[in-house]
């Protein structure tokens, strides 16, 4: 939970006008949309390291234990 | 004389036949080269087509996430119009990834997507109600006489620049709406569709412009438009609102019922330096790899 809390604070802030994401952590946790945003943000994260041209490889290393979790959710879900 | 006349015939023959060699020497050798030529370009149009190197395998990965994560998302109970937003964000978050790496662009350069959706004319829409929203709306023109409008509603776009899904920041507030006139062409066979995104909806064909020059030139040449809407257009992609547009390419994403002759929407992607996909054939190529993403952004738009 701890884990997910960080990842979910590390979010960057959403105005008001432009919200697209729940607004509180709390509220975020007691929703099904919190978990598919956790997950599109893991996803996201990992769109990103491709970009920066990150190896796959180390795009897994630098993913960090909660994010690792997620993917292996996805994965582990999906299989 | 005798003797004379049987060696020039001889010699003549000979001649004859030596040139007759030659000449399928040099028919064969020229048949052989039309062959090389024709294999030489083939083999330059594999390479020049062919995507990237590594695309193809990051092209699997993105592809499996996005898929992942759509299907499942469908599947689940809780479903709300924001969170169904979020995921069209992320799935465009990854098409500008593979939109970078097949433009084989540097990592600084930053590409973006959005998605417009088509309005058709209904005289109870309250968007055909004030014409000041439509952008490159030739004066005095009728909103009623056309075909429907194109929306880009910002909560449908992304950046390369964002490790999140968020909204492309660029995008003005209140989205951009274009107008869609009922033809493509006119009587003198002119282009009256503005390009880009309008162009490709009644098209049903992906354009692509490499740089603002190509854009003004192409209304010129080949479009009839006043000299008013070229200049709006061209003071647009000078402006703070779009000056960081400096080539863009517009794709339909075709709809997927069989019975519907119009794309679902229209898919756009721009990058802030020129020549995006602008490699011979690479737009198409680009076009006819991403029609997976294509299915998943339909399956989204659908449960919007």
């Amino acid at each position: 939970m701890k884990e997910d809390l960080t990842l979910l604070l590390e979010r960057p802030p959403v105005s008001e006008e432009n919200n697209t994401a729940p607004q509180n952590v709390e509220a975020t946790e007691q929703t099904d949309s919190g978990k598919w945003i956790r997950r599109a943000n893991a996803i996201a994260k990992e769109f990103y390291a491709i970009r920066q041209g990150k190896p796959l490889k180390r795009r897994y290393e630098e993913v960090k234990i909660g994010d690792l979790k997620i993917l292996n959710e996805i994965n582990g879900e999906s299989a | 004389m005798g003797l004379g006349v049987s060696f020039c015939s001889a010699f003549l023959l000979n001649q004859y036949a030596v040139n007759n060699h030659r000449q399928d020497i040099d028919n064969n050798f020229i048949s052989q080269t039309d062959d090389l030529i024709s294999q030489t370009e083939r083999i330059e149009n594999l390479i020049r087509t062919m995507p990237p190197e590594a695309f193809l395998k990051e092209f699997s990965e993105t592809f499996q996430r996005c898929n992942q994560l759509t299907k499942e998302y469908i599947k689940s109970s809780e479903r709300d119009k924001d969170t169904t937003e979020y995921m069209i964000r992320t799935v465009l978050s990854g098409i500008i990834t593979l939109a970078q790496l097949f433009d084989k662009g540097d990592k600084s350069a930053r590409y973006a997507a959005n998605i417009m959706l088509f309005e058709q004319y209904g005289a109870h829409n309250p968007i055909f109600e004030n014409e000041n929203n439509v952008k490159f709306l030739s004066h005095g023109a009728d909103l009623k006489k056309l075909k429907g409008l194109l929306v880009l509603n910002k909560k449908l776009s992304a950046t390369s620049e964002e490790k999140y899904p968020e909204e492309d920041s660029d995008i003005a507030n209140e989205g951009v709406i274009l107008p869609v006139p009922n033809d493509h062409i006119n009587i003198n066979h002119k282009y009256v569709v503005l390009p880009g995104a309008p162009l490709a909806f009644l098209t049903y064909k992906a354009n692509q412009y490499s740089d603002p020059d190509t854009l003004d030139n192409w209304m010129k040449e080949e479009g009839d438009f006043l000299k008013a809407t070229r200049k709006e257009v061209k003071d647009y992609f000078a402006s703070d609102c779009a000056n960081f547009i400096k080539s863009f390419v517009s794709l339909p994403i075709p709809s997927k019922s069989e019975s519907v002759v119009q794309p679902t929407a229209i898919l756009n992607i721009h990058k802030n330096e020129t020549n995006l996909l602008d490699e011979q054939d690479q737009l198409e190529s680009f076009t006819l790899i991403m029609c997976p993403f294509f299915d998943i952004l339909n399956e989204l738009l659908c449960i919007r």
